[in-house]
């Protein structure tokens, strides 16, 4: 016991500051004693420990020392501190229940942002989570091409082959190289009884899976490569084919060549590229020249890094390398190109303004963030809407607060009840938020063709997410009317005089700018609904100058209906049901050839880009298509199939050919397809010029266009029924499909569909629009409807006194009305400079669009304006209609 | 709840707080049941029942003197109640009737 040593002093003061100041005196001096013992007994080392230990033990808490007689200051704080927080959430349980209207309109308002916000909360994170399965995505990149040619700059997906050939061996950096070539025409594939058609087939080089290692559900990837005949089929084709049965080793033939089926991957919906059967590159049979070819661009080429190389050095080394050794040749076609890289990561979203990339599922960033920032507003709009609506409502809870403070309440917890108040409703609105979630999630499923899970008891970041984020929103709608209602004056509201701001002249500034912030929102939205609607209209209803009802489309096939292409016309017209037959390759919504055409100009030949639609005598007449100078292809003329084009009004510009009827008889000459001498060229005469029609969707201008006979490249067939009778013409041309290619199925579609297809996106966005534009007006009305409701109150004796003294009850409405007004007015102002840039921008990507006209300016804001005066005058026609006795009887 | 009812541990401490007459305080509490049991006791965990005891009423307190090995610190001196000492005769008459009635030569439980 003479030891005195002295134990950490830091852990005392732990201690001090973890006990009441009582407990702490005795425990201390326990603690000294003990330790004094531990030193004799064990050392000071591990005394040392012991009393670190004990410390640490001290940290459950005590139960309370013993109470003394009468309850000290504490004692009054720690036990109210629960029994207010009680207290709070039961007078806001009652408050909720007191004014069922207005606790109604507050939870649909926020209900209605949160609900938005959650998903497109979902969807942003689903388009932002693509491809982030695939290991070392980050050392992946996808080359794409700056192709520049005399219409510009584009970017194009497709690559030449060369590039993965190259890579590897001239940059060290480039671990590998991956090629992908879409197979572009729809294959037969014949497995037992069934025939199906199948699309998104690719031929791939060895490396796929090492770059894209896919999940397999049958069989593996090894030695895939090397045999010939294997082929991996998507569980989808699979169970097309095979049912549920294990496909392994079993037979498949496309285009009636066999295959044996050597695996099964899984499609991960997270994957940018949806596949449906994968062939080695070299069963296409591409010669090896070919391959060797700079200036072919139909690969998708992907790149590897190794660990530590940087891509912004490779990017620059193997621009330079191109400029070097490519654009020398490429010096005599009509365009150059330059190398880029995107990472792995950025290929879904970032390449919605690509060309040649249609085997990637794209995304578009631009409307992913403009969804974010939708979901953003229409939340705050729906936040400020409880600050005014709160704000408006606390006048009468004004005695409350008056008598709370009266009796002893400090502000600050006041201002805690009223927060805890908004965050209980934000939680009953996140409650039901959250079950609407889950019962629209299968919908935007089907809308947005993704498999998207509301994952709340699976991913555990969600529920904390989403609790912050209730809080958060309870906070900030809670946070302004708390401090109005905690700043009265006990004095002033219990004698019934003093109100918010009841101060002459002052204008409640924060609430009016909310406001005109929601309405400008409101009415943003309202214009770009009505550009996106009117264009989307325009789309589907612009006059194509051609006939697209009524005609049948399908491809040929098999060699008998090939070489037999004019027997197997004739015996489609020969029914009383079909108007005209034509074959060709080249009609409107479908592909359509890109190539060259030759003019001569002041003697010497220039070559020029032109569309080239191989066409036959039939073709004009049956797509409706308007001549304006010469004449349509004939059989009379002999010379028409081997010697003449026509061409389109474009044409007539492009080539410098000046008017139409200018035009008719010029000499042009087109380099033969697939012809053995490459220098053999076509030599004709104009001999007629069509009004230009669109063969694409309206993004893209129609160019340069000329119609020829080239029996070799004859492939789709358009079949023109006569009105009415499809029930029968149906069925005879399968007849006769079946006379020609009984072993082939017919896959029709109607012209018109493919023109509807190309607009599905917008069609999309339309309706999107429509829903938020819809959900944010609506929430802002509650806002105003809010601030409507506070205004009446707020003067409710002078409309008394007005009433009293002979005021009508239409000049009550329009001074009630009249200060709305000019927050819509202003919000107005605000929006539209703002509205016009954004949609202007978005127009800019149609080549074919409508025109800004400033009636859409007005007429939103007429709109806007008639909502808000009918949301307003609700509140201000009751309130003068009300009997001045009331509102004045008391004073 | 049954107002006798002590934890075993609650049982030791008290028990030790009654031998002790009126020297009882955490450290020597501490110290003695490690002497006696052998068993090595946390401090805390001989506040916190003390204080429970305290609570049910059971022991009394009162602040005692300061020793210099305490650092100057005062203790907190505990000693038992009647009603304290009511309870512990009360359990001890349980478990004396129970020994009661297997005092009988224990039958060692055949294989």
């Amino acid at each position: 016991m003479k030891n005195l040593n002295h134990p950490p002093p830091w852990l005392d003061k732990f201690l001090q500051w973890r006990m009441p100041e009582e407990q702490f005196e005795e425990v201390q001096g326990d603690m000294h004693e003990l330790y004094g013992q531990w030193v004799e007994e064990m050392g000071e080392g591990k005394a040392r420990r012991r009393y670190l230990w004990t410390t640490l033990t001290f940290l459950r808490p005590l139960p309370k020392a013993k109470k003394s007689l009468y309850p000290t200051y504490s004692d009054y704080s720690q036990a109210n501190f629960f029994d207010m927080i009680r207290n709070y959430f039961k007078i806001a349980y009652r408050n909720l229940i007191r004014h069922k209207s207005f606790s109604f309109l507050n939870i649909l308002g926020l209900t209605l942002g949160l609900t938005a916000c959650l998903l497109i909360a979902l969807f942003v994170r689903d388009e932002k989570s693509f491809d982030t399965f695939i290991p070392e995505g980050d050392r992946i990149y996808r080359i794409y091409l700056q192709v520049t040619n005399n219409e510009g700059t584009n970017n194009s997906a497709g690559t030449p082959p060369r590039f993965a050939t190259t890579l590897p061996q001239e940059f060290p950096e480039v671990e590998k190289a991956l090629r992908l070539l879409k197979l572009q025409s729809k294959d037969l594939f014949e497995a037992g009884d069934k025939k199906i058609y199948e699309e998104g087939g690719i031929a791939v080089d060895s490396t796929f899976f090492d770059f894209f290692p896919l999940s397999f559900a049958y069989g593996t990837t090894t030695g895939i490569f090397d045999d010939p005949t294997s082929i991996i089929i998507s569980k989808e084709m699979a169970e097309r084919y095979f049912g549920k049965e294990n496909p392994i080793g079993k037979q498949i033939s496309r285009n009636k060549t066999p295959f044996q089926v050597k695996g099964v991957f899984e499609n991960n919906p997270k994957f940018h590229l949806q596949l449906t059967y994968i062939l080695p590159l070299r069963i296409t049979g591409i010669p090896q020249e070919r391959m060797q070819s700079w200036g072919w661009q139909q690969f998708n080429t992907y790149v590897k890094l190794k660990p530590n190389a940087t891509i912004s050095s490779l990017e620059t080394k193997f621009q330079d390398y191109i400029r070097e050794n490519v654009h020398p040749i490429l010096k005599e076609s009509s365009f150059t190109y330059l190398p880029r890289f995107q990472p792995l990561h950025n290929v879904h979203l970032y390449s919605s303004d690509f060309k040649f990339d249609n085997l990637a599922v794209r995304g578009n960033i631009t409307y992913v963030n403009a969804l974010t920032i939708i979901a953003l507003f229409i939340l705050l709009i729906a936040c400020f809407n409880f600050v005014n609506l709160a704000t408006a409502k606390s006048l009468q809870r004004a005695k409350e607060v008056g008598v709370r403070k009266t009796v002893g309440a400090t502000r600050k917890q006041l201002i805690i009840q009223y927060i805890s108040e908004t965050v209980l409703l934000a939680f009953i609105s996140m409650s039901i938020s959250v079950i609407l979630t889950f019962l629209i999630v299968p919908w935007l499923n089907r809308f947005t063709e993704k498999q998207i899970t509301f994952d709340l008891f699976t991913n555990p970041l969600l529920l904390p997410l989403l609790l912050i984020l209730t809080i958060g929103v309870g906070v900030l709608a809670g946070f302004y009317p708390a401090l109005v209602l905690s700043g009265f004056q006990p004095v002033k509201v219990l004698k019934g005089a003093g109100m918010a701001d009841s101060k002459p002249g002052q204008i409640p500034w924060l609430r009016h700018s909310l406001v005109v912030v929601q309405f400008s929102l409101s009415v943003l939205l309202i214009v770009s609904a009505m550009v996106v609607i009117r264009q989307v209209n325009y789309l589907h209803n612009k006059d194509l100058g051609i006939n697209k009802e009524q005609i049948l489309f399908f491809p040929m096939r098999g060699d008998n209906m090939f070489n037999n292409y004019e027997t197997f016309k004739n015996e489609l017209l020969k029914s009383s049901t079909v108007s005209s037959v034509s074959i060709g390759y080249g009609f409107p919504g479908d592909m359509v050839a890109g190539d060259n055409i030759i003019t001569s100009k002041e003697g010497k030949r220039v070559s020029q880009r032109a569309i080239q639609l191989m066409v036959d005598h039939d073709y004009v007449k049956t797509l409706d298509i308007q001549l304006i100078a010469g004449r349509d292809f004939s059989k009379q003329m002999s010379t028409d199939k081997d010697a003449a084009y026509i061409i389109n009004e474009t044409a007539v510009r492009e080539l410098g050919f000046g008017t139409p009827d200018n035009a008719l008889g010029k000499t042009l000459w087109w380099e033969v397809w697939g012809a053995e001498n490459s220098d053999s060229l076509k030599q004709g005469q104009v001999i007629g010029v069509v009004k230009d029609f669109h063969y694409n969707s309206l993004y893209d201008k129609v160019e340069t266009t000329v119609l020829q006979i080239f029996p070799d490249a004859y492939w789709k067939v358009a079949v023109k029924l006569k009105t009415a009778q499809m029930a029968t013409a149906l069925p005879h041309v399968q007849a006769v499909w079946n006379k020609f290619s009984p072993d082939y199925p017919i896959e029709y579609r109607f012209l018109d569909e493919s023109f509807e297809q190309m607009y599905k996106a917008e069609d999309k966005l339309k309706s999107l629009l429509w829903i938020f534009t819809c959900i944010t007006v609506f929430v802002a009305c509650l806002g105003l409807f809010g601030l409507a409701a506070y205004a009446a109150e707020r003067r409710k004796k002078e409309i008394g006194i007005r009433k009293v003294l002979g005021a009508s009850v239409e000049s009550l409405v329009l001074l009630l009305s009249k200060e709305f007004v000019k927050l819509v007015a202003v919000a107005l102002l605000l929006a539209t400079p703002l509205a016009w840039y954004a949609m202007d921008n978005w127009l800019q990507d149609f080549a074919y669009r409508i025109d800004l006209d400033w009636w859409i300016f007005a007429l939103a804001g007429v709109l806007a304006l008639l909502i808000a005066l009918l949301t307003v005058s609700f509140q201000s026609i009751k309130a003068a209609l009300m009997n001045p006795v009331k509102s004045l009887r008391s004073e | 709840m049954n107002r006798n009812y002590l934890g075993e541990f609650e049982e030791l401490v008290l028990l030790t707080v009654a031998h002790m007459h009126g020297e009882a305080y955490g450290a020597a509490i501490t110290q003695d049941i490690k002497e006696r049991t052998g068993r090595s006791v946390v401090l805390s965990a001989v506040h916190v029942a003390l204080y429970r005891l305290e609570e049910k009423g059971l022991v009394s307190s009162a602040v005692g003197g300061a020793t210099a090995e305490r650092g100057g610190r005062r203790k907190r001196l505990f000693t038992i109640t009647t009603y304290g000492m009511n309870i512990l005769s009360e359990i001890r008459q349980v478990r004396e009737d129970l020994w009661q009635l297997i005092s009988k030569p224990i039958q060692p439980a055949v294989l």
